[in-house]
């Protein structure tokens, strides 16, 4: 876990760099490598938990197939599910799915589910709109987000329910076949 | 004296909100916030649909009432919202919490507007509407 953990400093060093006057590039990359700090902790859990250790190089394969926008879409049905659930109504998760799934969900899970939606955003935000400007109070907010998925993440990564999302990042698609 | 807002007896410990409040009738909030509180709602609508179809000023004082007394209200000019699409083209609302600048936080003021960003969020999130929160922080 170090290279994510080593992102997710990465990204607070790049936050103060400039204690005066933050450069927009700063603020921009240290958005970005936020979510990437995320997005590479749950990659690397989730190829480690869907891929065997042998052969060697099988789960850094593994890694390589999962996807950002197909990742965030798994994450959004997963909380909506959440929500429809302590709402009484009828998710939009295939029955299959649904009936494995342990509600409410943890709030561990949630949060980091919601984490990962927010800055997938920020991180678009930060590289390709280049119409707003970031403030360093915004761009630590997103870190300090991203640093408290982290722990919530490591208080569940061993669920059932998290081992159904990792499934779910990576085949949710093939799932509504 | 009494704190202003909400009734006291609705408050968490921790000064939220909690998720049952949704069902708080906007003829109850005006009592409090005034006959302008939310104008395009209904006396029978509820905090929920309010949250679903927010209008500015209505959220600012809903957000900063929430927070009287405390540092993110202190800290929070007023709450903006415009509704788009996302990056990958689904309904999405932004929230913003404008702030006084700060070059360098603390980071308790960081951890609560954390807090409060969450907040608002799961309030958007377990109300009517239908598209996806994403909180955000300015400051001027």
């Amino acid at each position: 876990m170090t290279f994510p953990r080593d992102l997710l400093n990465q990204a607070a060093l790049l936050a103060n760099k400039e204690p005066a006057r933050p450069k927009q590039a700063s603020l921009r990359r240290a958005v970005s490598t936020a979510y990437y700090a995320l997005f590479h902790l749950i990659i690397e859990d989730s190829a480690n938990t869907l891929a065997p250790s042998s052969p060697a190089g099988l789960r850094r394969v593994i890694e390589r197939a999962f996807q950002h926008g197909q990742m965030k879409t798994a994450c959004k049905k997963f909380l909506e599910a959440d929500i429809a659930r302590q709402k009484g109504h009828q998710t939009a998760l295939p029955a299959g799915v649904e009936s494995i799934i342990t509600f409410p969900l943890n709030p561990d899970l949630t949060n980091v589910l919601i984490a990962f939606v927010d800055l997938q955003e920020a991180r678009h935000k930060a590289d390709y709109d280049l119409s707003d400007q970031w403030n360093r109070l915004d761009v630590l907010d997103k870190i300090l987000m991203a640093r408290q998925a982290f722990a919530a993440w490591s208080n569940v990564r061993r669920t059932p329910n998290a081992a159904v999302l990792m499934s779910a990042l990576l085949f949710s698609k093939e799932w509504h076949r | 004296m009494k704190e202003p807002g909400l009734d006291t007896r609705h408050r968490e410990k921790n000064g939220e909100i909690s998720r049952k409040h949704g069902q708080t009738l906007v003829g109850t909030l005006r009592k409090h916030y005034g006959a302008a509180f939310a104008p395009h709602f209904k006396d029978t609508d509820t905090l929920s649909d309010v949250l679903g179809n927010p209008d500015e000023p209505s959220l600012t004082k809903l957000f900063k009432d929430r927070y009287a007394g405390g540092l993110v209200s202190k800290i929070t000019k007023r709450v903006e919202f415009r509704f788009g699409e996302d990056s990958d083209g689904s309904p999405a609302v932004w929230i913003t919490i404008v702030a006084n600048a700060d070059l360098h936080p603390p980071e308790a003021k960081i951890e609560a507007l954390r807090r409060a960003a969450e907040a608002l969020r799961t309030d958007v999130l377990n109300s009517e509407n239908k598209r996806w929160p994403y909180v955000q922080i300015k400051t001027e």
